[in-house]
């Protein structure tokens, strides 16, 4: 299980970082992960709370606002390029297996 | 609203979500849960589903009660959003339930577990088992000068620090440890460990109390106060808090003195206030001495070693049989007096030791010694005695001599100047009086080796 912490990105995260594409906040960061994986991806209050205090440490997202309690968070450049990295890692691993499945 | 409380019996009932998620089922929801006690409220039956959450250590930061409460709000705000309601919480750990059997779980990543609260776990194990290694290490150290600890207030206060350490460090170790390998083993199945809002602890619970029988086995000496006592004492608490932690209530909500639920509240408690006085009782106890009791220890005098020659050792079989560390501590090394008034010089030798293997060498080889004894609270009458006793007896290289003055107190010297041996039962010597009383034995030495020739 060991891997140098956010290199790779594990599904959860991906689909994270992929709601945030837009400022968003707590609950709605959730269903849009949601409607992105259609339905296949739950993340659980714990999880969500836990990765949005890690990735902004990081610095992968930011908060851009506050209405009330609720912070609203958007990914950052360096949160993006590791978004990238992952898709491109992802697409490799596709078009890899792809050449030895013929699927 | 009050309805029932439900303690946690020793050997345990397990405080699983299963079983809050079946109190519901029956109408008892979860109000309140302090150290060891869960306190429910009569309500609707209601088919709920509990949840354990964690705030890792590096977003709850505990430098700031604002920071904390903020950082608790917007927890617990996040989870309202998403279905789950806020039950209570003991520090870190959050409980929540939901009538939604679709949501998902609080945890649902295992990778981000596992570098989150898994690794968290795993650190407060090791830190735990590195107070375990350093007050082991400090109980060694001090057994080995173990007389020098028993008999003062501070090295008993210090040594019961040592002991609370180290079972500190092993139980914390245990539980970290096992709750570790729990969630190792979850993690490599590839699943999310559930974390559970208590551990099972009947285990620590059983160590606990073997590892208070143990140290109290060796904590109350012979020769404090308490001769034998601790042990039977531990036993006698115990037994007490079972009676009323399982008797009471039964007493009490079957007279119709209160309600079962009030009962156990209260039995609780007074179970509760029965240890805490205990453990105070004996700590007292131990570390008081009944009176206080300074360091004897003269000044110049080296630190303690073990293995010692005794005086007649040869011809007495009860001492043959015990080993001389067993009962002697003290330096082998002569120490020297010298008075520049009178240009007196020899040397000398003091240890401390224990008063039994002494007497049953007296008892045993009445010939080998002689005796004086002059018990008395007053200390200068004691040392008024003492100092007749030097004056008229006679002391020689063929016989000790075994003298009490002074209270009865723990405290046991053994003297060797010249060849003649000296058991001393006294209290408060102090450097000046170790000094007089050397000279005094050397003198009576030289007198009677000069009236032999």
């Amino acid at each position: 299980m060991a891997r140098e912490q956010y290199q790779t990105l594990t599904e959860q995260m991906y689909y994270i970082l992929l709601a945030l594409m837009e400022a968003r906040c707590g609950v709605d960061i959730s269903a849009k992960a949601v409607e992105i994986s259609r339905g296949r991806i739950q993340i659980g209050p714990g999880t969500l709370y836990t990765l949005l205090g890690k990735f902004e440490e990081e610095k992968m997202i930011s908060e851009v606002r506050v209405e009330g309690r609720k912070r609203y968070y958007q990914i950052t450049e360096k949160g993006l390029e590791m978004l990238k990295k992952e898709y491109e890692r992802l697409q490799l691993q596709v078009e890899e297996g792809r050449a030895y499945l013929n699927w | 609203m009050f309805g029932w409380a439900v303690r946690f019996r020793f050997g345990g009932i397990e405080s699983g979500l299963e079983y809050l998620e079946r109190m519901a089922s029956k109408g008892w929801m979860l109000e309140s849960w302090q150290e060891n006690t869960l306190i429910f409220h009569r309500g609707e039956p209601q088919a709920l589903r509990f949840a354990v959450d964690i705030i890792p250590v590096g977003i709850w930061k505990l430098d700031s009660v604002e920071h904390n409460e903020t950082v608790r709000d917007e927890y617990v705000d996040m989870y309202e959003e998403m279905g789950w309601r806020y039950v209570e919480n003991q520090g870190r750990k959050f409980l929540f339930c939901t009538e939604d059997e679709t949501l998902p779980l609080p945890q649902t990543d295992p990778i981000a577990y596992e570098e989150t609260i898994y690794k968290q776990h795993k650190t407060k194990m090791y830190w735990y088992l590195a107070l375990a290694a350093a007050g082991a290490l400090a109980v060694s150290h001090a057994w080995h000068y173990l007389y020098l600890y028993w008999t003062s207030l501070l090295g008993n206060a210090v040594f019961g620090c040592f002991a609370l350490l180290m079972c500190i460090g092993i139980l914390g170790a245990w539980s970290n440890g096992t709750l570790v390998m729990k969630e190792k083993k979850a993690l490599k199945e590839g699943r999310i460990p559930q974390i559970q809002p208590r551990e099972r602890y009947g285990r620590m619970i059983a160590m606990c109390v073997l590892a208070m029988l143990g140290i109290s086995c060796f904590m109350a000496p012979k020769t404090l106060g308490l001769r034998g006592v601790s042990m039977w004492g531990w036993a006698v608490c115990f037994s007490l808090q079972w009676i009323i932690l399982n008797v009471f209530p039964w007493v009490l909500h079957r007279f119709g003195i209160m309600s079962k639920g009030r009962a156990a509240l209260v039995s609780n408690r007074a179970a509760n206030l029965l240890m805490t006085a205990c453990y105070l009782f004996f700590a007292y106890g131990i570390t008081a001495n009944g009176h206080s009791v300074k360091m004897p220890w003269p000044e110049n005098m080296a630190p303690l070693v073990t293995e010692v020659e005794v005086l007649g050792a040869e011809q007495d079989p009860w001492l043959l049989e015990h080993s001389y560390s067993e009962y002697h501590c003290g330096s082998a090394e002569m120490y020297e007096y010298y008075d520049a008034s009178s240009d007196v010089s020899f040397n000398y030798k003091l240890l401390l030791c224990q008063w039994e293997p002494v007497i049953r060498s007296f008892e045993n080889n009445p010939d080998m010694y002689g005796w004086s004894s002059y018990l008395t609270e007053d200390k200068a009458k004691a040392w008024e005695k003492c100092m007749e006793f030097l004056d008229h007896e006679t002391l020689n290289i063929e016989r000790g001599w075994v003298v009490r003055w002074g209270d009865a107190v723990p405290c046991r010297y053994y003297f060797e100047v010249d060849g003649a041996a000296l058991y001393l039962q006294t209290e408060e010597l102090t450097t000046e009086w170790v000094q007089e009383i050397c000279r005094r034995m050397h003198q009576m030495v030289i007198d009677n080796r000069d009236s032999n020739q």
